[in-house]
């Protein structure tokens, strides 16, 4: 399944391919775009990515999230390209046995995707635009 | 080893600023063997001045990796310039 994709994320899909019978917990993170940053008003945001480093890095991170919590199921997908307010530009799905590791592993996740996975967004506002770095 | 006067070619890919900045998103750059990622920036920021001092915020990737400034380039690397990210 592609983890770097450009059209909208198909959120319950994700969830049914790491849903398990094993799984008492199933936790997901959506990151949407939000209509002010720093003091701006953001009227869109376009999501560029070095797609095939993006990919492999965001497998990775769900290898390292599997090694540190044994059993549990994740899938990490980013959307790129315009994204209007409101539109889910990431989104996380753990299946676990509890909700604790659940829960951890997720924010596991999320925080390193926005460490080091290469995706950059350029924030649209009714006067201009700006590149975001870090996070 | 190699001998003298011998060249390696290396694909250079900008993202975001960086791409901005170089006013271009891939160039191939030619550089005397043996190199190293350091030897390529040190090359960029003679290519490209405006990048400049902008590379000491960006990360260097070898062939998909994140890669330190002494690891050695081979003849057809991509090495990427990766601004500060900020997906999600």
């Amino acid at each position: 399944m592609r983890r770097v994709v450009s059209s909208p994320i198909d959120e319950q899909a994700a969830v049914r391919r790491v849903a398990h019978t094993g799984a008492g917990a199933v936790v997901t993170f959506a990151g949407t775009v939000r209509d002010h940053n720093r003091g701006r008003t953001v009227v869109a945001i376009e999501y560029h990515a070095y797609e095939e480093m993006a990919s492999r890095e965001i497998e990775q991170i769900e290898a390292e999230a599997v090694q540190r919590w044994p059993g549990i199921e994740i899938l990490i997908l980013h959307r790129i390209g315009r994204l209007e307010l409101g539109e889910v530009c990431v989104f996380l799905v753990v299946a676990a046995a509890h909700r604790k590791e659940g829960f951890e592993a997720l924010r596991f996740a999320i925080d390193t995707l926005k460490q080091r996975v290469p995706i950059w967004k350029k924030e649209i506002y009714s006067d201009g635009v700006a590149w975001i770095e870090g996070s | 080893m190699t001998s003298g006067g011998e060249t390696i070619a290396v694909s250079v890919l900008f993202f975001a600023r960086a791409r901005e900045l170089a006013g271009t998103t891939g160039a191939t750059l030619a550089l005397r063997a043996p190199a190293t990622v350091g030897d390529a920036r040190a090359a960029l920021t003679e290519t490209y001045p405006a990048l400049g001092k902008y590379l000491d915020s960006c990360r260097l990737a070898v062939d998909q990796e994140f890669s330190a400034m002494d690891r050695p380039l081979e003849d057809g690397s991509e090495l990427a310039i990766i601004p500060p990210v900020s997906g999600g």
